[in-house]
């Protein structure tokens, strides 16, 4: 690919956020699908794709209940392999909210086309950006959900990506992983995207009270990156029922918040249940907290952004 | 002390009403933090005219879903203004213009352009139908609505197909031949110009 053409694809693809983190379980697809939704919820026109196996994005966002999922990394694998026209897999998932899909069937096929292609072809690392660029005009916003592992998935998203976003939990794990994520960063930059940039270290899942746990772990951030590394100020908490229940309903965490009763609601649901009445368990007030720590987040990130595109 | 113990009236009732109910909307600071159009994309030249013509508008207004995943409404896309802003640099600056054409011909243009570029693929094709003088023909052919079938299908709905956006990065002097082009011809488009092109280039190879 010629240095102009690697240039329109920058200048298309200037909004491209990827959520990565080497380690499994460290909260790419739960940050990814919140900051995604909430953008959406916004009026900014968003689109998420969903480039791990596992296609737990879908999950997040509803789909799996009725088997809507079947199939949802077939546009993707359609659109890098056989260069058809990327068409999300679930248009409107919600309002200004557009998905493609990943399953382990069409997303590991993707997998074994970038080992083939990308031995014999250089120009195959950006396949991902190239199927993105027709499209991605009609976004505002479009974010790349990273598998923990498969090294051509995550370079080809960051290749296509503008900005890299790590989460990482407070265990040695998952900062292993965001150090691993960091080497590939660093590689992506040289060899095939100049201008990704790292937007941020999200330290996630550390509970509220654990103020010296949060210290430590920033701390351990900095360290890792020599000292001195973007971390965002919002430390998402640790809360596993309204992080349950949200996935499990297939709700973003700002609409599982609308769920949690009111004070009167919890009043009488407490009399039921004292006149001996079964009660189904109210969604927990912590949705509310967990809510606003993705608002929080999510403005940083966007903070962020606008901060580079005024200095560019 | 025979002063009466005040009644328990506790909490006011909507004290901790707060702790329960979520506010109004979690996202309502984000639109004033990042707008929703990055200033790389107000870069974008419109392929459309100026002034909307007839079939800028049919290629604007969708007929199918799967349309509107493809070709942005009016209302979704930047403003023209801004869009038209040119690049930094040189007087024969670089700008991405964008056409729309059927996924079909955008599949074919890409095998096409194996070896060179869309850009150069399109130029040249534009050229050798002027050449031939077959231009106007070509753009009046490709306008006639298919009638072979039962319904008159919208142009942009031919065939089952649906337009896609193909991403052009042209030198100031290619755009001003094309728009000059369009004017001649009274083309409806630079996108219905430069599909009429590849049409006749797809259908007379030697
Ligand atoms: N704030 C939270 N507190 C506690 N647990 C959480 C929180 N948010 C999410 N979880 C749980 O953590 C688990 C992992 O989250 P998630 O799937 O987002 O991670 P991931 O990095 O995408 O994983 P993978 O590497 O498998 O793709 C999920 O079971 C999720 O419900
Ligand atoms: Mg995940």
């Amino acid at each position: 690919m010629d240095s102009q053409e690697l240039d329109a694809l920058r200048s298309v693809l200037s909004r491209v956020v990827a959520f990565g983190n080497g380690k499994g379980g460290s909260l790419k697809t739960t940050l990814s699908s919140n900051v995604a939704g909430l953008a959406a919820d916004s009026g900014m026109r968003v689109l998420v794709v969903d480039l791990d196996p596992q296609g737990n994005m879908s999950e997040d966002l509803g789909l799996t209940q009725v088997g809507q999922d079947k199939d949802a990394g077939e546009s993707l694998y359609e659109a890098i392999a056989r260069r058809k026209t990327l068409v999300p897999s679930h248009p409107n998932v919600r309002e200004n909210l557009d998905l493609v899909g990943a399953d382990s069937t069409n997303t590991e096929a993707l997998v074994s086309w970038l080992q083939a292609n990308m031995l014999r072809d250089e120009d195959a690392v950006y396949a991902l950006a190239r199927a993105l660029q027709p499209i991605a005009d009609q976004y505002s916003l479009i974010v790349l959900d990273l598998p923990p592992g498969q090294e051509q998935l995550i370079r080809v998203a960051l290749a296509a990506a503008r900005y890299l976003i790590i989460p990482t939990q407070a265990d040695i794990s998952s900062l292993k992983g965001m150090e691993l994520m960091g080497q590939r960063f660093a590689k992506a930059r040289a060899n095939d995207n100049p201008d990704l940039e790292l937007l941020g270290v999200a330290a996630v899942c550390i509970p509220e009270a654990a103020k010296v746990l949060r210290n430590e772990t920033v701390a351990a951030i900095h360290r890792s990156f020599g000292g001195e590394a973007p971390v965002f100020g919002t430390i998402v908490r640790h809360a596993a029922v309204p992080a349950t229940d949200a996935r499990n309903r297939g709700l973003l965490v700002h609409e599982l918040e609308t769920f949690v009763p009111s004070q009167a609601e919890t009043f009488a649901r407490l009399r039921q249940r004292a006149a001996g009445s079964q009660v189904e368990r109210a969604v927990s007030s912590t949705a509310v907290k967990l809510a606003s720590d993705f608002a929080g987040i999510t403005e940083e990130i966007f903070a962020a952004i606008a901060k580079r595109e005024a200095a560019a | 002390m025979n002063e009466k113990l005040p009644p328990s009236g506790g909490l006011p009732p909507r004290h901790l009403e707060q702790v329960f109910t979520p506010p109004a909307k979690r996202s309502e600071n984000l639109q004033r933090i990042l707008s929703a159009v990055p200033p790389a994309k107000a870069r974008v030249v419109p392929a459309q005219d100026p002034a909307p013509s007839v079939e800028a508008e049919a290629d604007a207004a969708p007929a199918t879903i799967e349309e509107v995943k493809t070709e942005p409404t009016e209302s979704s896309r930047p403003d023209p203004v801004d869009r038209a802003a040119p690049l930094p640099g040189g007087s024969d600056a670089r700008k991405m213009i964008i056409v729309y054409m059927p996924a079909s011909q955008r599949e074919w243009l890409r095998k096409a352009a194996v070896g060179s570029t869309q850009l150069y693929v399109v130029l040249s094709a534009v050229d050798q139908v002027e050449r031939a003088g077959k231009l106007a023909e070509a753009i009046a052919k490709a306008q006639q609505p298919d009638t072979s079938g039962l319904f008159v299908l919208p142009q942009t709905t031919r065939g089952g197909s649906t337009n896609v956006q193909v991403s052009l990065w042209a030198l100031e002097s290619h755009i001003k031949v094309l728009d000059d082009l369009v004017s001649k011809y009274a083309a409806p488009s630079r996108s219905a110009l430069v599909r009429a092109a590849l049409a006749y280039k797809q259908h007379h190879r030697h």
